[in-house]
């Protein structure tokens, strides 16, 4: 367990360290945005981080940092000490990851092809990098929702683990007296 | 039908509130001990349990604010929807069942007292217990500021209480948040929970349907409405930009289960095995709900673009003005008590876990116990609530700081010490402390002093991760805590 977390602890720190590059890095005009010209209440979108290749790598980086960390997070919850299980456990966690990662890239790659290009490429009625967020990063994740779901007597509280719980009560309870 | 749009509004709304006096007097029958008034006697049912965690989390914010974001900034708060399976993922996978284990296990009544059984330390439960009286009042304090202001738009159409001042609107709607968390404690909460669940999500599903048939082309038409004026309001960033549309992802993704008054629901479910239908019904339901927020918004900046509807006085009127001008007096009654569901069941969760910080953990913590608990938690509540309706009203700016602030703060504060720490025996109390500390700090310091950050990288996000490296680094660099071994052995399970 301990390993996870030190793989952890050095992924944090250079999730940090991006952190701190992107806070020194140059920023973009008006990146977050400005008051619109015609209309005092909607913003208005300024230069992208797209504008300088240092912001937009280390932009892409951040988004691949934070589904990094999701994943550890999500790797220490599907521990078992059944090995067994475990290994099935994080074979399907380390797929859904896959997936998850690919679905951004795809998102960042239409993304750049939009800002470039200003594509007016629709799907479902959204711009496509819009529904690639949509309809793949929101979604993406039921797949770790399904197997939560469908697994759960096998993987998460298995029949073995109900008497357990069930024993370290009674013994509880027989000491308390 | 259009002549009586206020007075069917007030009607839905009334008969919303008369609901929840319902659910009180229900509840007061079914609450004798203070197992009962904070933890519902851990015997709540899957739909129970599943609306009350979605409909805690969508607080007030996802009927008002979250459609004036998207409004002014196009696409860009919808990552803090886009982050919701995941992040009820990680709750469920790391939380769901161990809080449940826990809480049976230490008979706890709050989210300090499983910290307290998992660590051993008082000074750590002291520590969350304070974090959450911080959050809660900020948080609290808002959403009953957001209803008495809904209200107060509400009344003053009518011609017998248009000149209704904004303390009475306060008094009122505290009237009914009292009384039935009074009577009722959580078990009125939750009951109102599933009522107030089923309301938004009905609520929203009409509205995102009106907002497709208020357009010729439906979608696509506000797509190109909105992409001919900004080609990014619509892209995925909207106007923030990529940088602060993922700290939003992440704050609020991993932050989920950080929240106090969401995750406390998890220790009072009934059956262990019920946490895999919790789950969906949970997503969905709040996926549902939230077609409100990004369907108003993205029509009102394409209604304004076309045209077709004056510019807005605040990005915060989007929804209200949708409501009143493009939806059905009916729909807008069901809509406008889906609004005052969705700030009382925020309220009423925040109520509950303040309360126990107030009388049950920081004394426990300080080695004070209280006789006849069930009287002073009942006390606590109606003084709680009088609290935040005078800190709301006139505090000024400390209750926005608070209020902003909450998310992130419990994020930054929780997740470390309960998401992680519960899932690792190496964890320490001092690394927890120290983390909970840091998330405050941090918070707070780059609000007070005004510390600009680039690209609107939410602070939460930079607490998170400050409070994440400090606990998992200190754990690391100690030596492994002793822990009580029916604790070691459940988290083995």
């Amino acid at each position: 367990m301990d390993k996870i977390f030190k793989l952890f602890f050095g992924f944090l720190l250079v999730f940090g360290l991006l952190i701190v590059a992107l806070w020194t890095s140059e920023v973009p005009q008006n990146v977050t945005g400005s008051t619109d010209t015609a209309h005092q209440t909607l913003l208005h979108s300024g230069q992208t981080v797209a504008t300088t290749s240092a912001t937009k790598w280390l932009s892409y980086f951040f988004g691949m940092g934070i589904i990094g960390i999701f994943g550890f997070v999500i790797f220490v919850g599907g521990r078992k000490k059944d090995q067994a299980i475990r290994k099935k456990m994080y074979r399907i966690l380390g797929i859904g990851l896959l997936f998850y990662f690919i679905v951004y890239n795809g998102m960042v790659n239409s993304w750049w092809t939009y800002v470039e290009t200003n594509s007016m490429d629709y799907f479902m009625g959204l711009p496509k990098p819009t529904a690639w967020m949509i309809f793949g990063m929101m979604f993406i994740p039921f797949f770790i929702s399904f197997f939560y779901i469908t697994k759960f007597e096998d993987w998460v509280y298995t029949k073995e683990d109900e008497q357990r719980f069930a024993e370290i009560m009674a013994n509880r309870k027989k000491r308390d007296k | 039908m259009e002549a009586y749009r206020n007075p069917i509004i007030l009607t839905f709304v009334a008969l919303y509130m008369l609901l929840c006096i319902g659910v009180g007097i229900w509840a007061l029958r079914r609450t004798k001990s203070t197992h009962d008034f904070f933890m519902a006697g851990r015997d709540l049912g899957v739909m129970v349990t599943a609306f009350a965690v979605f409909s805690s989390t969508l607080s007030g914010f996802g009927f008002v604010g979250g459609p004036g974001l998207v409004y002014k900034m196009g696409m860009s708060s919808v990552w803090m929807i886009v982050c919701v399976i995941m992040g009820y993922n990680i709750s469920f996978m790391l939380l769901a069942k161990r809080l449940r284990l826990f809480a049976e296990l230490g008979n706890s009544l709050s989210l300090p007292d499983v910290v307290f059984l998992r660590y051993g330390k008082r000074s750590t439960s002291f520590l969350v217990a304070v974090a959450i009286i911080l959050g809660v009042l900020g948080y609290l304090a808002t959403q009953i500021l957001a209803m008495a202001i809904v209200l107060q738009d509400i009344l003053v159409e009518t011609d017998f209480l248009a000149t209704i001042s904004l303390e009475m609107c306060v008094v009122v709607s505290c009237s009914i948040l009292v009384f039935y968390s009074v009577t009722g404690g959580i078990v009125a909460s939750v009951y109102s929970d599933l009522i107030q669940g089923g309301v938004m999500v009905i609520a929203a599903t009409l509205v995102f349907l009106t907002v497709v048939y208020t357009f010729d082309n439906g979608f696509s038409e506000i797509s190109q409405t909105i992409q001919e004026h900004d080609p990014e309001a619509i892209g995925p960033w909207g106007t923030l930009g990529m940088v602060g549309c993922l700290s939003w992802f992440f704050v609020f993704g991993l932050g989920s289960s950080g929240q106090p008054h969401v995750v406390t629901k998890m220790m009072m479910y009934k059956n262990v095995n019920d946490a895999k239908y919790i789950l969906p019904v949970s997503t969905i339901g709040y996926l549902f709900s939230a077609l409100l927020w990004i369907g108003i918004g993205l029509a009102m900046r394409a209604l304004v673009l076309q045209g077709v509807q004056p510019e807005l006085e605040t990005a915060d009127a989007a929804a209200s003005q949708f409501l009143q001008n493009y939806a059905h007096p009916v729909l807008a009654g069901v809509v406008f008590a889906g609004l005052f569901a969705a700030i009382m069941s925020t309220a009423d969760a925040f109520l509950n876990i303040g309360t126990a910080a107030v009388m049950h953990d920081i004394p426990k913590a300080i080695g004070k116990t209280i006789k006849n608990e069930l009287f002073w938690a009942r006390t606590t509540t109606a003084l709680i609530t009088i609290f935040s309706a005078v800190f709301a009203l006139y505090s000024g700016d400390l209750v926005a700081i608070l209020g902003a602030f909450g998310w992130g703060t419990f994020a930054a504060a929780i997740v470390p010490v309960v998401v992680l720490g519960f899932n690792w025996k190496r964890a320490t109390p001092m690394a927890a402390n120290i983390a909970v500390i840091s998330s405050l700090v941090v918070n707070f310091v780059i609000k007070i002093f005004k510390i600009s950050v680039p690209y609107n990288i939410d602070v939460g996000a930079l607490a998170l991760t400050v409070s994440l490296l400090l606990f998992i680094g200190i754990s690391l660099a100690s030596e492994q805590p002793e822990l009580d071994p029916d604790v070691e052995a459940v988290m083995d399970l």
